[in-house]
């Protein structure tokens, strides 16, 4: 799956000068509250925010500064299966411009521990609903480094890096394309319960369908324990 | 209808943020006690650094930590000889405190393999992870770099395993006397993962 990603992501930037393209970039801040019940059960809450500063047609050279995107409310519980693997259930209500959308997610989480880092996997289904629209489903998956920057264990006061890479299956009205996603977040881990991070999220789609579209959103992510 | 649920939903999903929000996390960083930290070898004590090198090859890359507890401060030498992952100990003034080295079951001894098994098969759904053979002294550490641990008796093994204990399957880490049982173990409390899974 990687490396057929990878190869769109070359095929994605030889053909990158000839194609039409969307572009836009703005802020994605984020927060998310943890509890946890018991000693598997954890519930989260998510708080996202997506505001464009920038949007350009390639085309037609048009272009527009800010734009109120969305919001996303998201809720999810999970249940640790063993001391590496996790299941995940959601629902997501966004509040957009013009309407209401919800969504339902299963998900499947597993983390590697190694020397000096950590790798955590993530495969995700999700459902899209909103009125007068056909449903959107897509499959998900994510790979991501954890990488302290200071030792070989992460320590409070100190920074890590985290790469990652995602790459999504979209169907949509009886047609399938993707998306994939290029990460990079630096954080610091501010106390036991609280980690910051900034960084940013390059999303480009449809070059399976249509034209192409290119994104990029500074983040700014909190994650806070109780 | 629809736009009745999300506001309902968008209220009481604001109402339980509200409530869980934890109210001092956003103070200054709470002290903890333990540091580990990537340090230069021109910080580490001169007796600690020629120790190690009359010990390995001239190629050896070593890696150095400095550990700092509460009261306590202690450099760590991480490198890798003959297949081998050493992880050597000093303390402030650079005097050798404990030997660590990672190992496959099967470098064991086989007498050692045999115990170890009998007391892995006492503990429900062992699953071993990591296994490294310690030592509190040394009287040649010098032998022991150069591969000739099956004549060097370890004081004890340290070992990484998930297992059920006390009803419950987790990731533990427990020491292991030569006669295979397990003297005492403790769990591994894994970060949380909330930012790579979310």
């Amino acid at each position: 799956m990687r490396q057929g990603s990878i190869g769109i992501l070359l095929l994605l930037i030889a053909t990158e000068g000839v194609a039409q393209s969307q572009i836009s970039g703005g802020l994605l801040p984020e927060l998310t509250i943890s509890r946890t019940f018991g000693q598997d059960w954890k519930a989260s809450l998510q708080l996202e925010s997506m505001q464009a500063l920038y949007s350009g047609n390639t085309e037609d050279g048009s272009s527009s500064s800010y734009e109120y995107i969305r919001t996303d409310f998201t809720t999810m519980v999970s249940r640790r299966m063993n001391p590496n693997v996790s299941v995940a259930a959601g629902y997501m209500a966004r509040a957009t411009e013009s309407r209401w959308v919800q969504r339902t997610i299963q998900q499947i989480s597993w983390v590697q521990r190694q020397a000096a880092f950590r790798i955590g996997q993530r495969i995700r289904t999700d459902q899209t609903y909103a009125d007068g629209t056909n449903p959107i489903y897509r499959a998900r998956y994510r790979l991501a480094l954890d990488i302290p920057l200071q030792g070989l264990s992460l320590d409070v006061g100190e920074f890590y890096l985290i790469p990652s890479y995602e790459q999504l299956g979209v169907y949509r009205s009886s047609e399938w394309d993707g998306e994939s996603r290029l990460l990079a977040r630096i954080g610091k881990l501010i106390n036991e319960d609280l980690k910051l991070e900034l960084g940013l999220d390059h999303r480009f789609d449809g070059y399976v369908q249509g034209e192409q579209g290119h994104r990029t959103w500074l983040m700014m992510n909190a994650f806070l324990t109780h | 209808m629809h736009r009745l649920i999300h506001k309902e939903y968008i209220w009481i999903w604001l109402a339980v943020m509200v409530i869980l929000f934890p109210r001092g996390s956003w103070a200054q960083e709470k002290v903890k006690w333990e540091q580990e930290l990537r340090v230069d070898e021109s910080q580490v004590p001169e007796s600690a650094r020629s120790v190690l090198a009359s010990w390995t090859a001239a190629d050896v890359h070593i890696r150095w930590y400095l550990e700092r507890g509460k009261e306590s401060l202690s450099y760590e030498a991480k490198f890798k000889e003959e297949k081998h992952r050493y992880s050597i100990e000093f303390d402030e003034q650079g005097m050798l405190e404990d030997i660590e080295v990672e190992l496959g079951f099967k470098q064991l001894p086989d007498s050692i393999q045999s115990a170890l098994c009998a007391g892995f098969r006492t503990i429900d759904k062992f699953k071993l992870k990591r296994i490294q053979a310690h030592w509190k002294q040394w009287p040649e550490p010098g032998e022991l770099l150069r591969g000739r641990m099956e004549h060097n008796t370890p004081d004890l093994y340290e070992l990484e395993f998930k297992a059920v204990i006390d009803g419950r399957l987790a990731l533990w880490e427990g020491q292991f006397d030569l006669p295979g049982n397990l003297l005492s173990y403790r769990e591994i409390i894994l970060r949380s993962t909330d930012n790579i899974d979310l």
